[in-house]
């Protein structure tokens, strides 16, 4: 008996380390097989393809109830699940579905984003974007591919409706990933101001508005009169390239090259061979940091700026900051919030392109993924197509619930904005990935001078200029961009925000040493190898 | 194999009350140690861990092309020696004195007082810290205002941050490992003590001759187990107090910070993974070290 017993524990270990074992294996063997069925589910082999192929080739099948699990990026408002409750009991009736949203706060989603996709976990559909590492985890295999054939067949509406370039401008290696947002965004840049203390100090809005040194007048009426009000926030993050001030008005035609982190890079648009511009390098660079450094010692923001955790548009709403810049919708809606809060602040909003002409921006700045893994892709695309298309479920999305967050305006277009809006701002869940040009409503008690601001932006905007279709493949330089990135926290993040120990220039020289070093200059050259390559393929 | 069989009959119950444990490090760390291959590989979802294509040691470039490692392990180094140093010091100090103290209610108000700080999230301690050295709003400024001094800029003085993390270290951990000692100091036979007291020892010579020699054991063993970590910064302390401060860098960065921060936007597995691998390498190095001189000194005191 107690001989056996021993045999059977024994027998016990050895069938835990096969399972083990064998489960090493077998995910090897599925691995190395899969490759060559493009961006098909290796481990769930119940997904997408054969279900829909075997199953039910006539439509889609909605017998079975499902539940769709979304992740969306920021914040979530404080009457998301109100809305979301409404948006379900639709769900519920038109394609018998629900669906559960996560947020990742933007405080910590560049870390969990990548995590989601590598714990393999099984949610459906996600936000992406070209910002929001659309690129990253595509190469990656992180999303299912969407085909023409599975638009059609679960996304009759949005195959109809969408724009051919916005399909095609989604394309990573000739597949499509995602479904891009239906909508010519026109974003540039816009700062929100006190418009009591413009008034009280007696400035004038057209000429802060004509030069980026112009505004220093504002911030130093604030910092010698207002105790207890920094001008401007600067929240730590995000300011590791690019100096605090920045010479814009000398940049006209300058266009962002993305892809390489925070080492800023520019392109000229009026250059044909669309020179890539490390910005680093520049003299506006200099002049910049120069002016920052001025601007740092008169106080015009917190010596301790750099270690902020507050955003910057928090600063702004709780009356700690007197300037926040976005583009044009976000200063829009924010401007409802802080209007109907305080109005007697006297919010403005100015134009602070100052002259630079801005870009029609890509239709994958926003958009909807759907996930390797997940167990129901055919529901989610025929969520989405109800998103995309369905004023009941698009409205509901963006603007809240009808009679609680907002009315219909006079009009019968524009909406009017309820007391209890803050709770759901419009456009403030996350819903951008679904936005259409046929279904977007102005707002009434918007920004009084929106038409003025988008029609001025789009008078000079230029219409896709070369590099826009461009994505950077930086695989080759990937060590050299770690480096570099280490470099701009330590040594140009300073520089940033004006901090600056013993003189500039040494400062400068010594930062851009130090950036050489780690690889910057290889960077620039890769970049600039792949922008001719794409050039001379679109010949 | 045979005679393996019978002490495994002969300590069943043993072997039963151990099983938890091995079953927690064989799972949890011995498993996942085949993710070491992800160092070499460039990683993709598709692909899986082991299907992924090999790179040899191209995702640890980064280490000494950012010129920056060396300084990095130093740091961590030095950081962690000096937490072992000071730290245990004041462990076995503050057990000692409330070993000896007299009235109970005391005692235990001390010790927990003590041992609170432990369960306070880094985080808030990082708003702690914020706000004790904003330089515009900070306590520490407003109080030097307050009484006709010029405000102090910490975030750009260096060496400043030394001490803010020793001490914030020290605060928050002194009350954890003042456990062990004040456990081991009330396992000493207390008939030693009565012994001494009747000779004629007072206070300091007992501490001195009694409790310190029974108290090298449980030393030896916590800074053998310090010493594994050694080249392992602690992410969270370092990240939440110190921020992103590009001025403190050369004097506050250890590897764990450097290498979020190399890593933060690029997202790349394999590249993190190579920096957990030159950590445990390094690790795994400083303890068969350490331990083949303990072991030369005195047999009984190593780890293994």
């Amino acid at each position: 008996m107690k001989k056996r017993l021993k045999w059977q524990g024994l027998f016990a270990i050895v069938m835990l380390l096969t399972f083990v074992l064998a489960g090493c294996g077998n995910s090897k063997n599925e691995a190395s097989s899969s490759p060559s069925t493009s961006a098909s589910p290796s481990a769930s082999a119940s997904a997408e393809p054969s279900a829909s192929g075997s199953a039910n080739p006539a439509g889609a099948d909605t017998s079975k109830e499902v539940k769709l699990k979304m992740y969306l990026l920021g914040d979530k408002p404080k009457d998301f699940d109100l809305v979301y409750a409404e948006v379900n009991k639709l769900l519920k009736q038109d394609i018998n579905a629900t669906v559960e949203v996560s947020f990742l706060s933007w405080g910590d989603w560049q870390q969990k984003y990548p995590l989601l996709f590598a714990s393999g976990e099984d949610f459906d559909l996600i936000y992406t974007a070209n910002w929001a590492q659309y690129n990253t985890q595509a190469t990656k295999g992180g999303f299912l591919e969407i085909t023409k054939d599975m638009l059609e067949k679960y996304a009759p509406k949005t195959a109809a409706s969408m724009y051919p370039e916005a399909w095609e401008s989604a394309k990573i290696d000739g597949k499509v990933y995602m479904l891009p947002m239906n909508y010519k965004e026109i974003q540039g840049s816009i700062s929100l101001l006190r418009g009591d203390l413009v008034e009280k100090y007696g400035l004038d809005p057209k000429e802060l508005a004509a030069k980026p040194e112009n505004l220093a007048k504002y911030y130093d009426a604030i910092v010698k009169n207002e105790k207890g009000l920094i001008p401007v926030n600067a929240a730590g993050l995000g300011w590791d390239g690019v100096p605090l001030f920045v010479p814009w008005d000398k940049m006209k035609g300058w266009f962002d090259l993305q892809g390489t982190g925070n080492l800023k890079m520019y392109y000229d648009s009026n250059d044909p061979k669309a020179k890539v511009i490390p910005f680093y390098q520049t003299d506006l660079f200099v002049e910049g940091v120069k002016k920052a450094k001025e601007w740092a010692d008169a106080g015009y923001w917190s010596k301790s700026a750099m270690v902020s955790k507050t955003a910057d548009n928090e600063a702004f709403k709780t009356g700690k900051a007197a300037i926040f810049g976005q583009n044009l919708s976000t200063i829009n809606s924010l401007y409802t919030t802080v209007n109907t809060e305080h109005p007697e602040w006297k919010a403005m909003a100015i134009d602070t392109n100052f002259g630079r002409p801005v870009d029609l921006k890509p239709y994958i700045q926003n958009g909807v993924g759907i996930n390797k893994n997940s167990k129901n892709p055919e529901r989610a695309l025929m969520m989405l197509d109800l998103f995309r298309n369905d004023p009941r479920y698009f409205d509901l999305t963006f603007y809240g619930i009808k009679g609680k967050h907002y009315d219909i305006g006079a009009d019968g277009k524009s909406i009017k904005l309820l007391a209890d809006s803050p709770n759901y701002p419009p456009e403030g869940a996350c819903p951008w990935g679904w936005r259409d040009d046929k279904l977007v409503r102005p707002i009434e008690g918007g920004l009084p001078n929106y038409d003025d601001l988008r029609n001025n932006m789009l008078s000079t905007a230029v219409n896709n200029p070369v590099l826009q279709a461009f994505n950077f493949d930086d695989s080759s330089v990937k060590n050299e961009l770690a480096a570099v990135g280490n470099v701009l926290t330590q040594y140009v993040k300073p520089l940033s925000f004006g901090v600056v120990k013993g003189s500039v220039d040494d400062a400068i020289a010594d930062a851009r040493k130090r950036l050489e070093k780690a690889g910057a200059q290889k960077i620039v050259d890769e970049y600039q190898r792949q922008v001719d390559a794409f050039l001379a393929s679109k010949k | 194999m045979t005679s393996f069989l019978k002490e495994l009959k002969r300590n069943r119950i043993k072997f039963l009350m151990i099983s938890p444990a091995v079953l927690f490090y064989l799972v949890l760390a011995y498993l996942p140690m085949g993710g070491i291959v992800i160092a070499f590989k460039q990683f993709n979802y598709n692909d899986g861990i082991f299907g992924s294509p090999w790179v040899g040691f191209e995702n640890f470039r980064y280490f000494w092309e950012s010129g920056q490692l060396f300084q990095v392990t130093i740091n961590t180094i030095l950081y962690n020696a000096a937490f072992m140093i000071i730290n245990n010091g004041l462990e076995i100090v503050i057990a000692i004195i409330l070993a000896e103290m007299a009235g109970k209610y005391l005692r235990r108000f001390l010790q927990s007082a003590i041992f609170l700080p432990y369960f306070i999230s880094w985080v808030v301690v990082g708003a702690f810290v914020y706000n004790l050295f904003n330089f515009e709003f900070g306590s520490v400024n407003t109080l030097l205002k307050s009484l006709g001094a010029d405000p102090i800029d910490v975030y750009s003085n260096s060496s400043a941050w030394i001490w803010i993390i020793l001490f914030f270290s020290a605060w928050k951990s002194v009350g954890y490992g003042t456990v062990f000692y004040l456990a081991a100091i009330m396992n000493i036979d207390n008939e030693t003590y009565e012994a001494a007291e009747i000779d004629g020892a007072n206070v300091f010579q007992r501490i001195r001759h009694i409790t310190l020699p029974a108290l090298v054991p449980t030393i030896i063993i916590l800074i053998l187990l310090s010493v594994g970590n050694i080249v392992r910064g602690d992410f969270q302390m370092f990240y939440q107090i110190v921020g992103d401060n590009g001025l403190v860098f050369d004097k506050t960065d250890v590897i764990d910070t450097f290498v979020v921060r190399s890593l933060l936007t690029i997202q790349e597995f394999g590249m993190s993974a190579a920096a957990g691998v030159y950590q445990s390498v390094l690790s795994f190095v400083i303890i068969i070290t350490v331990n083949y001189f303990v072991r030369r000194v005195e047999k009984d005191y190593a780890l293994f």
